[in-house]
Parts: structure tokens; C-alpha cells; sequence
């Protein structure tokens, strides 16, 4: 293929995968843009002043009776808070033409999770169709998709809670960035990342890995030994 | 062994190290970085750093001229205007200094191109030609961004290093792609 060829098929393909991000991503990098400042409703003591946080809102279009894909981001750079609703994942009322879901930052306020420390907002998701509320219906692949940002990257990290009438309710988390964690979100209402009790005095403090360390340094060396050996070859045939 | 086997072996040999090295630099940059990830200048310039040094040991020479220049600042648009179409331009700023991140960018980005469009382009163009070439220094770009960003970050990104590598071959140099690169690293300071 030629250059020509080869940079139309590139384009084609920015285009398409910068259109089909169901989130913001990083722009291409060097050295990552760094975050702003993590916005809190209600800052910790220690806490520096910031703008307020932002509310994620979309209006999802209904077709038929189920929503169209959609998703939602709050205005932080990075987001605090991304929210996924893949096909289906909500359904309507007949004659409904949109949904609107919104995810507003509130401060944490009783009751508390028992097992860890809430270190983000708290997101209160909501989805209305005219003045009535509407609810989750989407399972597996339908299942909407939550990320949200902590206030930084530190490890262990925090984890994914969700209000639930019984108080605090663990979910699965899966880290898919430095500082972002997502989950997936079977019901609306409050969530929040939350500091485990149990993990919070095994973060470490240096900030090196170690295992990373020492296996790049092998890695270095053994290209570094490639080298010395195809040059001492090639003198010793030259010779 | 002969002299002919010898050199018929050595853009391998030589693919086979600077693949070898790339991950290690990538591992390094990753251990130094720790919980700030991309956002470590100092894990950033070792990167760079190692990269560079590469990219010297195999002689990925230099050549500026108009035309790449130029044909880079086409890339940088080319680069930028798929995310301003697609994605809202945010009001708010990063936090820290433009300066001492825009000169870090600069350098770790023209580093990854020595390396990825100049040392590691030219090996695998030796052993598999020119499309071979693009595609894997695009696989590359992906992957060193993996853990820093995570998956997400993979489609773009490789959709990326693929016109990254188109300016490779159309100018014969580098020098195209790392002006692009770095162009559409520092407008991205205004994007989100």
C-alpha cells in the first residue's frame, strides 16, 4: 500500500474510533495532560479551593419503546464521571421520544458505607421522562457502564459502592485507567468510589514498582546483549 | 556461519532488540511513574531518554527539510480535527504549567518517533517491507499507551500511529510524523 493509501486508510480511522469512544480518551499523548484538581461538592479539610463540580445530562432518544445507545460525561478534565447506556438499556413509556439521565455530584451524608471511607462525590444518577422516573432494564451487554475518576491514583484502589435501601453495597471494579475505575451499573441512584477500610494502610508510599523496574532493566539488557553479540559477529566475519 | 547468512539475519536480530527494548523502556517508564502514570514528567524524560538512546545506537538519522515540516503540520490537523468534530471542547484547563509540559511533551513525543518512525520503522521495513513497517510501529504506539491509559485508549491510538506511519512513508523521514505528534500534543493541552 502507499503512502497516500495508507494515510486515507489512517484518517478513515481516527475519525471512526475518536466518533465511537464511548468516552472522552487521552489525545494521542507524549506526556499525559495532566487532571485538574479533583472537584469536590463538599472538599476535605486538607482539600484545595476548586470550581464546582459538573453534572453529567443527555437526553437519550427513544425508538419504538427502548433507548439508543447514548452516553454522558461531566466537564472535568478529565471527567470525574463517564456513563455508558449501551443499546436498550432503557425502556420507555409508548410515545416517549427521549429519556433524560443525569448524574449530579452531591457530598456524602448519613448513612455511610461501614466498610471504607467515600473519597469522590457522590453521583446521584436519575433517568425522567416527562416528570416520571424511569429504570434499568438492560442486562449483560445492556447493562449501562459507569467510570468514574478518583482523586487520584493511588493503590490499592478504591472501589465501586452503590445506596441501596439495605445501606452501602459493594460492586465489582476494574481499574481502566491511573485514577479511573468502572463498573457496571444494574440500577440508578447513588454511587460513589469508596477507600476500603481494609486496603487503605497498604497503599504504598514510594511510588516505584519495583517489578516493573527490575524487568525493564532485564529487558534493556537483553536488547543491549543482542547488540554486543551481532557486532562482535560481525567483526569477527569482517575478520 | 557465513557473511551473507550473517547479514541476512541481522535486521532480525536487530527487530528482535529494539522490540526488547521498547518494552523494557515502556516497563521502566511505568515503574518510575507509579501512581501519577502519564502525568510523571520525570518517568516521561527517562522514557525519552531511553528511546532516544536507542534510536541512536541505530542510527535513525535526521533529515529536516520544508516538505516534511510541512506535510507534519498537515498531519497535526489531520490529527486534531477528528476529536474537535466528534467531541465537545471542554472550558477547563488542565492543572500545572503549559511551559514544563509542553517542553516535556516535546521531547518524550519527538523521542517516540526517533524510535517508532525512525530505529524501529526502518528494521522491520529490512525484514518485511514498508506496510509491515506502518503496522507494526501503529501496534507499538498502541501499546506503550496501554498502561498509562488503559484499553480504552488502544483504537485511537493505533488509528493514530497509523497516519503517524503514512508521513513516514510519503516523506522518507521521521521528521513528518514527529512534528505532527507533537503538534497535536501540545493543541491537546485545549482539548479534552
Amino acid at each position: 500500500m502507499t503512502g497516500r493509501r495508507w494515510l486515507m486508510a489512517g484518517i478513515a480511522a481516527v475519525f471512526a474510533t475518536a466518533a465511537l469512544a464511548p468516552v472522552a480518551v487521552p489525545v494521542y499523548d507524549g506526556i499525559g495532560n495532566p487532571d485538574e484538581p479533583y472537584r469536590y461538592v463538599k472538599p476535605p479539610a486538607s482539600g484545595q479551593s476548586t470550581k464546582a463540580p459538573t453534572t453529567a445530562k443527555i437526553d437519550v432518544p427513544i425508538h419504538g419503546s427502548t433507548s439508543v445507545a447514548e452516553y454522558a460525561n461531566t466537564a472535568e478534565n478529565g471527567p470525574q464521571l463517564s456513563l455508558y447506556l449501551p443499546l436498550g438499556a432503557l425502556v420507555a413509556p409508548s410515545g416517549t421520544s427521549a429519556v433524560t439521565v443525569t448524574a449530579a455530584p452531591t457530598a456524602p451524608a448519613a448513612p455511610l458505607p461501614t466498610d471504607g471511607t467515600i473519597v469522590t462525590n457522590v453521583y446521584d444518577i436519575s433517568a425522567v421522562s416527562a416528570g416520571k422516573p424511569i429504570s434499568i432494564v438492560g442486562s449483560g451487554k445492556r447493562e449501562p457502564t459507569l467510570q468514574m475518576r478518583a482523586p487520584s491514583g493511588r493503590q490499592p484502589g478504591p472501589v465501586f459502592e452503590h445506596r441501596t435501601a439495605n445501606g452501602w453495597q459493594r460492586e465489582q471494579t476494574i481499574r481502566v485507567g491511573v485514577d479511573v475505575y468502572q463498573s457496571q451499573v444494574p440500577a440508578l441512584g447513588d454511587w460513589a468510589l469508596v477507600q476500603l477500610t481494609s486496603s487503605a494502610t497498604a497503599a504504598s508510599g514510594s511510588g516505584i514498582n519495583w517489578g516493573f523496574l527490575i524487568g525493564g532493566i532485564a529487558l534493556l539488557a537483553v536488547a543491549a546483549l543482542i547488540v554486543i553479540v551481532r557486532v562482535r559477529r560481525a567483526a569477527a566475519a569482517g575478520s | 556461519m557465513t557473511t551473507a547468512t550473517l547479514a541476512a539475519r541481522r535486521p532480525v536480530t536487530e527487530t528482535i532488540a529494539l522490540l526488547a527494548a521498547f518494552a523494557g523502556a515502556v516497563s521502566v517508564r511505568v515503574a518510575i511513574a507509579g501512581p501519577a502514570g502519564a502525568a510523571s514528567i520525570r518517568a516521561g524524560l527517562v522514557f525519552a531518554a531511553l528511546l532516544t538512546g536507542v534510536a541512536v545506537v541505530s542510527r535513525a538519522g535526521v533529515n529536516v527539510d520544508a516538505r516534511a515540516v510541512g506535510l507534519g503540520l498537515v498531519g497535526v490537523a489531520v490529527l486534531v480535527l477528528p476529536v474537535v468534530v466528534t467531541h465537545d471542547i471542554g472550558a477547563a484547563r488542565p492543572g500545572g504549567s503549559f511551559a514544563t509540559w509542553g517542553i516535556a511533551t516535546t521531547v518524550v513525543a519527538t523521542a517516540e518517533e526517533a524510535f517508532l518512525r525512525g530505529a524501529l520503522y526502518d528494521a522491520v521495513r529490512r525484514v518485511r517491507g514498508v506496510d509491515a513497517a506502518v503496522v507494526v510501529g501503529a501496534i507499538a504506539f498502541a501499546a506503550l499507551h496501554v498502561p498509562l491509559y488503559g484499553w480504552r485508549a488502544v483504537p485511537l491510538d493505533f488509528a493514530v500511529g497509523l497516519v503517524l506511519g503514512a508521513l513516514r512513508v510519503i516523506t522518507g523521514t521521521w521528521t513528518a510524523p514527529a512534528v505532527a505528534h507533537v503538534g497535536a500534543d501540545l493543541i491537546g493541552w485545549w482539548l479534552v
